[in-house]
């Protein structure tokens, strides 16, 4: 196909002009049916390079993504574009939504799907059924188990590729080190991939890092900070409590506008809340890492970060939502010696504790069977992560197959072998979390440590670099723009302002 | 609002229903034995008025109300009403003029809200040339009917219609539900705002900013239905919408079978259910069903026994009934005597009368 095509093909279904970064090489790589590896930055537009393949190519994508919310968004996107025969199955669907789904399937082009709804044993027929041209599989890193996100499900995809017939298979990760690159090869035995590696960098952000001495403090830092002129800023929160008490006290004691979101939130406030950020009716958004998804707002100028998280790909991709027109943003990192424990916690809750498996194996012995994963995990008072876990590995073990406890003997081997596994985990969280920890304390240029586990080299920056280098967030040059900050005298002028009975612009 | 409405419930209930049993009246459970409680002790009108409450919000809500000496906690664990408590209510629209119409209405003004909501985002937004918004509601139902609806009406007269329709039914009732209503609405360049927001603004719980729209929505759609003509606009979102009698499909199912002749045991291994789930199908349709005959399964010189005993007993707690008639019934006929008493009570006069006169 010529480029001429290419970037017709391009306005026609999406509207734009311009390829982004990396899109165009990847998208020629995968219409040439070769396997590629892409690792672009958050907000470059990732989706594109398998969404325009799939609506160019005969045969049906499929596209494994582990966040359902990440897909639905995906989906509700594409609808809006104009793109129809698309849709997600996810396993909290109702009954007869999938249904319906499953037995049209061949009328889509483009099926994402989540790794768990892939082992089910209709579905996979269902899609074998087909003729999938391509397999994409999103956020590539839960491949790995040096990635910061493993998902024991991604490890079966393998075999589900060939199942389907080999099609071309494109892996993408907004965050892979060059050592999770290299596992996803391995993981999906597929050594040649054509790797597209672009730098992650953002030239135009500045970092600051705060140590605080009084966790009072980080709200009047804030204060201070927002009052030096509205702009469209994120601040975020490791709980949702904490998110909606300091958006309380934002809005009660500031002259802006601001919000809470989190996963807590019925659909539809959550909508609100993107839409009134998007339109520029909001200036602050106090959120969890549950906001941002599929929120795609060019001129965000700030993040604050009031908790940090557990890894530095976490960062990463939370501070990758600002300033993606390209203009000047900042990022703040505002910490006490008391959140230093939080992140510790988190992990906690997603790894089991060796009492945990002692309780595991304990109740194997008196069991034949599996019972189904909600009743295992209130039987074993275990998180959904530990149980995963769990299960994942005595699965490889041969312990458990499907549903049937196969061994119950040499259990003191068995056991061993997890908690080595555990203990191996804990070890490479515990590591990701000093490196986090490292960077906060870090007495150099934060912009060249921040990259540098993915990249050797960082691009100048094109505003403040960091801190160390002498940029501050208060310094951060916001353009001077005329907000509609519209506000309605009367419920009578709102609903005239809905309806649209004003002379226009009143 | 929400104070009110658990006032009302805790009063009708008369110490005899647990908090539990108030939860799932307002959010709307479809068991039998919730149904039977609305109608029996009279509070149908708050059935499902708050779907998205959650159980701690309503015992937090009792314990602020017993703080305030509204209520107090029996022994029993159950709240009770107090003098304060009836003042309190007296005073509320609760007692004096509200839409509530649960038990009917709860799943057609869901409806019809959700067509409402959708059809203002639509055609403003597409009037503005924006063909691209992300649709405020995700329900495939709702976006089919609206997609309808656009493509077969005229945007720009629906646009001014329904202006002026809401405009003079917002006017007529209290400034508070109006702003709150317009704030929640999206359409045209404003975003509607979340509840939060709108609880922060005018210093209301949620669960209060909650209520007040959606009786708002009640007063929308009941005001339509009362005079469609003046109402044209507001009218197509309340079309199809007309009453339907039993509440749960699998009830509607039994029932059918029921009337086709088949008997209880026939029904169970048919619809392969445990015969408590097809005896409270039978409840259920007793309670709504105009002409539903139970004499198959209680006689009517039974029926008038209980009945009498019922009305000796002075109580809505079968186990009273049930020991008070020495165990000559099971639950089953007391639960269909009942049922079919409160439906005679509401609909066509008094069963009672009737048969003891």
């Amino acid at each position: 196909m010529s480029r001429e095509q290419l970037h017709e093909d391009l306005k026609r279904y999406f509207g734009y002009s311009e390829f982004r970064q990396g899109q165009q090489e990847i998208i020629e790589d995968v219409l040439e049916a070769k396997d590629v590896l892409g690792i672009l930055p958050t907000g470059s537009g990732k989706s594109l390079c398998f969404q325009l393949p799939a609506l160019l190519q005969s045969g049906v994508t499929v596209v494994v993504s582990p966040l359902i919310s990440l897909m639905v968004d995906q989906v509700r996107q594409l609808k809006v574009k104009g793109v129809k025969s698309v849709t997600a199955l996810n396993s909290f669907m109702e009954v007869k939504e999938r249904a319906a789904v499953l037995n049209s399937l061949p009328n889509y082009r483009l099926i994402y799907l989540s790794p768990e709804i892939l082992q089910n044993s209709r579905v996979a027929a269902k899609l074998k059924e087909l003729h999938v041209n391509l397999f994409v599989i999103d956020e590539a890193h839960c491949i790995s188990q040096w990635g910061h996100e493993f998902r024991t499900d991604y490890l079966k995809l393998n075999e589900m590729i060939k199942e389907l017939g080999d099609p071309p298979v494109l892996a993408l990760s907004a965050t892979a080190t060059p050592e999770v690159q290299q596992d996803i090869k391995i993981q999906l035995n597929r050594p040649h991939m054509v790797p597209h590696i672009y730098k992650m960098d953002k030239p135009n952000m500045s970092f600051e890092v705060e140590y605080l001495e009084d966790p009072g403090e980080k709200i009047e830092r804030i204060k201070t900070i927002l009052s030096n002129q509205p702009a469209p800023t994120m601040i975020y929160f490791s709980s949702r409590s904490a998110a909606e008490k300091v958006a309380e006290e934002l809005w009660l004691t500031m002259d802006q506008r601001v919000a809470f979101y989190h996963g807590g939130m019925e659909n539809i406030d959550r909508l609100l809340v993107q839409q009134q950020f998007m339109n520029d009716e909001l200036d602050v958004v106090c959120c969890t890492s549950a906001f941002g998804m599929g929120v795609d707002k060019p001129n965000i100028r700030r993040i604050i970060h009031y908790h940090f998280p557990g890894q530095i790909e976490s960062f990463i991709q939370e501070i990758g939502r600002a300033g993606r027109d390209g203009k000047p943003c900042a990022s703040l990192v505002l910490h006490t010696h008391r959140d230093h424990y939080l992140p510790q916690l988190l992990i906690e809750k997603e790894l089991p504790k060796n009492e945990d498996a002692a309780r595991v194996f304990h109740w194997f012995d008196r069991n034949e069977r599996l019972l189904s994963d909600e009743e295992m995990l209130e039987t074993l008072q275990l998180s959904d992560s530990q149980w995963n876990f769990i299960k994942f590995h005595l699965g490889k073990s041969g312990v458990i197959t499907r549903n049937n406890i196969e061994i119950k003997e040499n259990w003191k081997v068995i056991q061993a072998e997890l908690l080595n596994r555990l203990q191996e985990r804990w070890n490479y969280k515990n590591s990701k979390y000093k490196q986090m920890i490292n960077w906060l304390f870090y007495d150099g240029c934060r912009r060249k440590m921040l990259y540098s586990p993915f990249q050797s080299e960082v691009r100048s920056p094109q505003a403040g670099c960091c801190d160390y280098c002498g940029s501050f967030m208060k310094d951060l040059h916001i353009p001077q723009k005329e907000v509609s900050r519209a506000q309605y005298s009367s419920w009578e002028a709102r609903l005239r302002a809905i309806f649209l009975q004003e002379p226009s612009d009143g | 609002m929400f104070e009110a409405i658990l006032l009302k419930c805790i009063q009708s209930l008369r110490g005899e229903r647990s908090i539990s049993g108030i939860f799932h009246l307002i959010q709307g459970k479809r068991s039998s034995q919730t149904l039977q409680d609305a109608k029996i002790y009279n509070i149908d009108l708050f059935f499902a008025t708050a779907p998205s409450i959650k159980k701690e919000q309503v015992e937090e809500a009792v314990v602020r109300m017993a703080a305030k000496g509204w209520v107090y906690i029996n022994e029993e664990k159950i709240p009770v009403i107090r003098e304060e408590g009836h003042q309190v209510l007296n005073n509320s629209t609760i007692e004096t003029r509200h839409y509530l119409n649960g038990m009917t209405l709860h799943k057609h003004v869901n409806v019809f809200e959700k067509r409402l909501r959708l059809l203002i985002q639509t055609i403003t937004r597409t009037n503005l040339k924006d063909f691209s918004f992300i649709p405020i509601e995700d329900d495939i139902e709702t976006q089919r009917w609206v997609k309808y609806i656009y493509r077969n009406c005229s945007a720009e007269e629906m646009i001014t219609n329904l202006h002026n329709e809401l405009y003079t039914l917002l006017l007529a009732i209290d400034k508070l539900e109006a702003e709150l209503f317009t704030a929640r609405i999206t359409g045209g360049r404003v975003t509607g705002r979340t509840k939060a927001q709108l609880a922060s603004r005018y210093d209301l719980s949620k669960e209060d900013v909650d209520l007040y729209v959606r009786h708002t929505f009640y007063y929308l759609l009941q005001s339509t239905l009362n005079a469609p003509q003046s109402y044209k606009a507001l009218f197509m979102c309340a079309e199809g919408l007309e009453g339907s009698n039993l509440i749960t499909a699998s009830a509607k199912q039994t029932h059918h079978l029921l009337t086709g002749g088949y008997t209880l045991e026939q029904i169970c291994n048919r619809r392969r259910l445990k015969i408590s789930t097809i005896q409270d199908h039978i409840v259920e349709a007793a309670l709504v069903v105009p002409d539903f005959d139970i004499s198959t399964f209680v006689s009517a010189d039974h029926q008038a026994e209980i009945a009498q005993a019922l009305n000796l007993v002075n109580s809505n707690k079968l186990r009273e009934l049930y020991e008070a008639m020495e165990k000559r019934f099971d639950y089953f006929q007391l639960r269909l005597v009942k049922a079919r008493l409160n439906y005679g009570d509401k609909e066509v006069g008094s069963y009672v009368s009737r048969t003891t006169s």
